[in-house]
C-alpha cells in the first residue's frame, strides 16, 4: 500500500481501532516512513495535550447529581400518582424524601396525612379515642403540624403524652405502639421546621426503640440520618440506626453516609458502625467492601483511607 | 439474591423506582463522566445527568430490550448532549459546514489573548493550559465534540460510538478526524515539540 492511503489509518492505528492485518499493515509502514511516524508523533502530543485537560467527575459532584435526580425523580413520579397510588408506595416514596428539597415536603405531609387517615379510619374498633378533637377531620383539613413536644412518657408502661400545633395545639395520648403517636413522630423528624424539634423526636424514638419502630418511623431516621440539613440531627439519627438491628435498609444508608457525608466524623461513625455489624459474619459484604475500597481511593481524609484499609484487612487476613 | 438487570428493567418498567435506581447507579458513574467531559462545567453536567435519567425513567415504557440497557440509555445521554443548550454566549464552536475554518476567522479571536499572553512552553499541564485546551474542545460543533469525547477520553471504539449516535461508522470516522484536524489547528501554538 502506498503511503498516501497509509496515511488514513495512522489515526485509527492511534486510537487502537485497527485489527491484525491491518494493524500490521501500519507497523511495518512507520517502520520504514518517517513521513508518517511523524504523522503518528503529532498525534501523540496532541493526545498528550488534551488529556491534561480531561475533566474528570469527583466523588461530590457524583454524590451532588445524585441527589438532585432524586428530589427530579420524586416529582415527576409525583406528577402521575393518585392518592391511592401515593398511599400503597408510601415507603418507597418516603425513600425518595427528605428534608433539604422543601418543595418535596408538601406532598410529603399530603402523604403523611392521606396514610395517617387512613389508620385513623381502619382502627375506628379501638377503645381509646385519640384525641379529644375529630382528627381525620382536623387531617383532611390539610392542617400542618409543627412543634411537636413530649409531654411525658413513662418508660415503664411505654404510655406517653405529646402536643403539637395546627392551627391550635393538639394533646394525643397513647403508647409509643400506638400508629397515631409514631406516624406523628414519623411527620416531626421529615418535616418540623425546628431542628431541636426534629432532634427531640429521634432521641424519643431512640429511648423506645426497644419496644418496636413502626416501618415508616424507621424510614424516618433512615432518611434523617441520610439527608437532614442539620448535622445534629444526622447524628441522632445515625445513634438511633446503630441501634436498631442490622438490615439491608440500615446497610444502604450507612454506606451512603459514608460515602457522601460531607462531615468526616460522621463518615467515620458510619465505618465503624459498618465494621461492628460484619463481625462474627464469614465475610465483609460485598457492597460494604465495595464502598470501603472506594473510601481508601477516594476520600480527602486520610484517616478515612486508613480506617476503610484496616476494616478490610483485619477481616482479610 | 441479586437480580438481573433484565429483572430490574422489567421492575423498573412497572414503575418500580427503586428498581430504577439500581439501574442508575450501574452505570452512571460512566453517564455523569461522559458528560461532565462533553461540557467542563460541573452544573452541567448535573443537569445533563438528571435530563438523561428523568428521560430513560419516562422513556422506559417504551425499551423493548431491542439492544442492551446500557446502549439504549447512552443513546439517551448522547441526545441529550447534542441538544443541550449551553448558555448564551460560553459556546462558540464551528459548524459541521465549516469544518476547516481559516485562521484568521473571528472565532478564533478568543485564543489570540491566551496564546498572546504566555509562553506555550512554560505554562504545558499549567492551569491555563487546560483552559485553553478546554476552550479549543468546546470550540468544536456538538457532534464532533461528541465523538471526540466518546472515542478520546472514554476510550470507545468507533463501531460502538456510530451504534449510539445511531449513524455509519464511516461517518464517525469522518467525525474524529475531523475533530482532531481542528483540534491540531487550534492548538498549533501548544504542539510544537
Ligand atoms: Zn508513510
Amino acid at each position: 500500500m502506498e503511503h498516501q492511503e497509509i496515511k488514513e489509518l495512522v489515526l485509527l492505528h492511534a486510537y487502537g481501532e485497527l485489527d491484525g492485518y491491518s494493524e500490521e499493515l501500519v507497523k511495518n509502514h512507520l517502520a520504514t516512513c518517517a513521513g508518517c511516524r511523524e504523522i503518528l508523533n503529532n498525534e501523540m502530543h496532541l493526545r498528550n495535550l488534551v488529556n491534561t485537560a480531561t475533566p474528570e467527575p469527583d466523588e461530590k459532584l457524583a454524590g451532588d447529581a445524585r441527589l438532585q435526580l432524586r428530589a427530579a425523580l420524586r416529582i415527576e413520579t409525583e406528577k402521575k400518582f393518585t392518592p391511592e397510588k401515593l398511599i400503597n408506595s408510601f415507603r418507597e416514596f418516603l425513600y425518595l424524601n427528605y428534608r433539604p428539597i422543601l418543595s418535596g415536603a408538601v406532598m410529603l405531609v399530603v402523604g403523611f396525612l392521606l396514610s395517617l387517615f387512613v389508620r385513623l379510619n381502619s382502627s375506628s374498633g379501638d377503645e381509646q379515642n385519640p384525641a379529644e378533637i375529630n382528627l381525620s377531620d382536623l387531617l383532611k383539613s390539610g392542617m400542618k403540624i409543627n412543634n411537636l413536644r413530649i409531654l411525658a412518657s413513662d418508660p415503664k408502661t411505654g404510655q406517653m403524652e405529646i402536643e403539637f400545633e395546627t392551627f391550635r395545639n393538639v394533646k394525643l395520648s397513647g403508647s409509643f405502639n400506638d400508629q397515631n403517636i409514631q406516624s406523628v413522630m414519623m411527620y416531626s423528624i421529615l418535616n418540623d421546621e425546628n431542628p431541636g424539634v426534629r432532634l427531640n423526636s429521634i432521641n424519643m424514638v431512640d429511648s423506645k426503640k426497644e419496644r418496636g419502630i413502626d416501618k415508616d418511623v424507621k424510614a424516618a431516621v433512615l432518611t434523617a440520618a441520610q439527608y437532614d440539613e442539620n448535622p445534629g440531627v444526622r447524628r441522632s439519627a445515625l445513634k438511633t440506626l446503630a441501634g436498631l438491628p442490622f438490615d439491608d435498609e440500615i446497610k444502604t444508608a450507612l454506606i451512603n453516609i459514608m460515602s457522601y457525608d460531607q462531615n468526616a466524623a460522621f463518615r467515620i461513625e458510619a465505618i465503624n458502625i459498618l465494621a461492628e455489624s460484619q463481625k462474627g459474619t464469614g465475610k465483609i459484604d460485598d457492597e460494604v467492601q465495595k464502598a470501603l475500597r472506594q473510601r481508601i481511593e477516594n476520600d480527602d481524609n486520610n484517616y478515612i483511607k486508613l480506617k476503610a484499609k484496616t476494616v478490610l484487612e483485619e477481616r482479610n487476613i | 439474591m441479586k437480580l438481573t438487570e433484565q429483572d430490574l428493567v422489567i421492575k423498573a418498567k412497572a414503575g418500580d423506582y427503586r428498581a430504577f435506581e439500581e439501574l442508575v447507579y450501574a452505570y452512571d458513574r460512566r453517564v455523569l463522566a461522559t458528560v461532565y467531559r462533553f461540557t467542563g462545567d460541573p452544573d452541567d453536567a448535573k443537569d445533563l445527568y438528571q435530563d438523561i435519567f428523568i428521560r430513560a425513567f419516562k422513556g422506559l415504557k417504551k425499551f423493548e430490550f431491542k439492544s442492551s440497557f446500557s446502549t439504549w440509555l447512552y443513546r439517551i445521554a448522547v441526545n441529550v448532549c447534542l441538544t443541550h443548550k449551553a448558555k448564551a454566549g460560553k459556546r462558540n464552536y464551528e459548524s459541521l459546514d465549516d469544518p476547516y475554518p481559516d485562521s484568521e476567522d473571528s472565532k478564533t479571536e478568543q485564543y489570540e489573548d491566551k496564546s498572546g499572553s504566555l509562553s506555550p512552553e512554560k505554562s504545558l499541564l499549567g492551569s491555563e493550559t487546560q483552559a485553553v485546551v478546554r476552550k479549543a474542545v468546546d470550540s468544536l460543533s456538538p457532534r464532533l465534540k461528541m465523538v471526540f469525547v466518546m472515542k478520546h477520553y472514554d476510550g470507545l471504539k468507533i463501531k460502538e460510538i456510530a451504534e449510539m449516535l445511531e449513524t455509519k461508522e464511516g461517518t464517525v470516522k469522518k467525525y474524529l478526524f475531523e475533530a482532531v484536524h481542528i483540534l491540531r489547528g487550534r492548538l498549533a501554538g501548544y504542539l510544537e515539540n
